[in-house]
């Protein structure tokens, strides 16, 4: 289903949710009418294209204020489009649904019952249906959470969903004793009618006086009966009066894929990481963060390191500081990169923000590395309480172009 | 069969039975605190602080638990625009690829540094992009633009390097996924690895689970290579 052709259900569900939404004595939006423009990597030509967003929440529906309705889109156009969509995109009216849903909930807060196009995660996997879920918690210490509907995928330009493109799962978790956490989960994907993915997903977490926090987190791929991923981890904070967070994690990672595409057949190897970062907030201006990573490819390795902090200014007001370096050495190819950032709030309507970046980098199928830069500057402004003007610019040195300036500006009103 | 359910009532009965109820901080009274300003309360809580340098990989677990409590401050809205590009109150900071606000893990020059970090984790790409929108780039690209490794170039696309074999079979087992971005229906691998046709070089793991594919898509993905 193209963009275009996506535009008649979504007005279909916004209709639908017409009267509830009339019904509402309490409604809030936000719109954001933009321009962005960049350079089209495939078509080697600057392009711009028209965005409209709207989000809103409908809520005091009912007298007991029980129901409520959300919902979050885009309608996109490209301007000046030639139409030839083999390297360039469709000149169509394109339109995302990201979410649309009414939610019922439950007495006490004891869970949500929604219905609509909504995002889902579980353990054993995540997607956007457009669906009904069931969430179920403050039970004892049992939260139950069940969903199903058709399967939402979305492509660059295009939301691909079919009938016969369906998801369902369901999960059910809670605490056994004092901080612990326990969650099984399980994942059905279906195309076409066929069952392409079948996951189960296990979590179990402990924590001990607040200092010390073990983890693990299993996706068992049930078709391949193989486990897709598997994370452990422990999380120490050993000093009571310093927000000094330790976390030391193993990680490993097996690709699978849909069993209606051919590469499910195929042999993969296993990919294993090990982590050790280090998270420490000073003090509410300051916060630094670093972290080693020995990543394993089932043979060649690969060493990654990152530093970084971030800094509220005491002695000016109003302006934030960050500023990162990574460091990459081994398969599949070399990075060192700095990314460095600072916005500056002039009172509390307006803020001016500006960055760097530098990659200097080199992938092992390169003849020779090759070193990226970014500059970016952009500022908001509240020109009414209602109202806000933004504005954002960057100039890419890239490998396909020596100059990409690309940005946006936008109008964003919340009524 | 008995066996396997036995144990997933055990643990469904003690997760009902359970009879302790730890409630949660309710956090929607503070969501619009600036992080640092979290520690003003968590120093000496007793709870592991979140939100720090890596949340980016660590959010998931947490996010995707029954009992996680992201709702008291985020909407929908923060995991769309993340995982599907929405920009609406996008940071300034916020880059962008084409209509598309990019998160923060897509660096400088994303279109030549993705390799890398694809190869790296390669559920990492999926938890945002369908496989198509691999094949939406790289069936727009210029076949003789990319650079890849056991390929030559040339001047009207690529070449498969044959005297290297074993290489192509190491990288293909590593990063499987980047030979679907230009090869979605995997016509390419038909020469060598089709049963019926061809070199016949089984492709397959050890320990290949092909009765479970073929469960459950039928012989759909089966008949690719095989007669039955």
């Amino acid at each position: 289903m193209t963009g275009g052709k996506l535009l008649f259900p979504v007005l279909l569900l916004l209709l639908s949710l017409a009267p509830v939404c009339a019904l509402a004595s309490d409604l809030k939006a936000q719109s954001s009418t933009q321009y962005l423009f960049y350079k089209d990597p495939f078509q080697d030509k600057t392009q711009g294209d028209l965005l409209q967003y709207v989000k809103f929440s409908a809520t005091k529906i009912d007298a007991a204020n029980r129901i409520s309705a959300v919902g979050y889109g885009r309608v996109s156009k490209q301007l000046g489009s030639s139409g030839e969509t083999e390297r360039g995109d469709s000149d169509d009216v394109l339109g995302r649904l990201y979410f649309l849903y009414m939610n019922y909930a439950i007495p006490e807060d004891r869970g949500d019952i929604r219905l609509g196009r909504q995002f889902v995660a579980v353990g054993a996997g995540s997607g956007t249906i457009d669906g009904a879920r069931v969430e179920v918690r403050n039970f004892g210490t049992v939260a139950i959470s069940l969903f199903g509907g058709f399967d939402v995928r979305f492509a660059e330009t295009s939301d691909r969903t079919k009938p016969g493109n369906c998801l369902a799962g369901a999960s059910a978790g809670g605490s056994l004793f004092t901080g612990n956490n326990v969650e099984v989960s399980y994942l059905r994907k279906y195309d076409e009618n066929d069952t392409v993915r079948e996951m189960a997903g296990v979590h179990l977490d402990q924590s001990v006086l607040g200092k010390i926090k073990g983890y693990a987190d299993l996706r068992y791929d049930l078709v391949h009966e193989a486990y897709g991923e598997f994370l452990a981890g422990v999380q120490a904070v050993p000093f009571s009066e310093r927000m000094l967070t330790f976390t030391a994690e193993y990680f490993s990672s097996y690709p699978t894929f849909d069993a209606d595409t051919i590469y499910t057949v195929f042999a993969v190897t296993r990919y294993r990481e090990a982590i050790g970062r280090a998270d420490w907030i000073v003090s509410p201006e300051w916060t630094v963060y670093g972290s080693y990573t020995r990543a394993d490819y089932d043979g060649p390795t690969a060493d990654v390191g990152t530093l970084g902090f971030r800094n509220r200014s005491k002695s000016v007001q109003g302006l934030t500081v960050s500023a990162s370096v990574d460091v990459r050495r081994g398969y599949p190819g070399d990075l060192t990169g700095f990314r460095a950032s600072a916005d500056y709030a002039l009172g509390k309507k307006a803020l001016l923000a500006a960055g760097a970046s530098y990659d200097s980098f080199q992938r092992d199928s390169m003849q020779d590395g090759f070193n990226a830069k970014k500059f970016w500057i952009g500022g908001s402004c509240e020109v009414r309480k209602d109202m806000v003007v933004k504005v954002r610019v960057e100039d890419l040195e890239t490998r396909l172009f020596s100059s990409e300036v690309q940005g946006r500006a936008s109008v964003d009103f919340s009524f | 069969m008995k066996k396997n359910v036995w144990p997933i009532l055990a643990l469904v009965a003690v997760l009902m039975t359970a009879a302790v109820v730890f409630a949660r901080e309710d956090h929607r009274a503070y969501r619009d605190l600036k992080l640092p300003e979290c520690a003003e309360c968590h120093i000496g809580s007793g709870v592991i602080p979140n939100h720090g340098g890596g949340w980016q990989q660590q959010h998931r677990v947490l996010a995707s638990g029954p009992n996680n409590n992201c709702y008291h401050c985020h909407d929908q809205a923060t995991c769309q625009n993340c995982h599907k590009g929405g920009g609406l109150g996008a940071p300034l900071s916020a880059s962008q690829w084409k209509r598309d606000i990019a998160p923060e893990s897509h660096r400088t020059d994303w279109i030549s540094i993705h390799p890398i970090q694809a190869a790296s984790n390669p559920q990492q790409c999926s938890r945002c992009h369908e496989p198509r929108f691999c094949q939406d780039c790289h069936g727009k690209q210029k076949k003789s633009e990319l650079t890849i490794k056991s390929h030559r170039k040339t001047p009207t696309g690529q070449s498969y390097i044959i005297v290297l074999p074993s290489e192509h079979a190491a990288e293909a087992r590593r990063n499987l996924a980047s030979c679907q971005a230009c090869h979605p229906d995997g016509d390419q691998c038909m020469p060598c690895h089709s049963a019926r046709t061809g070199l016949r070089i089984n492709p397959h793991p050890r320990d290949f689970k092909g009765r479970n594919i073929q469960a459950r898509t039928g012989n759909r993905t089966c008949n690719v290579c095989h007669d039955f």
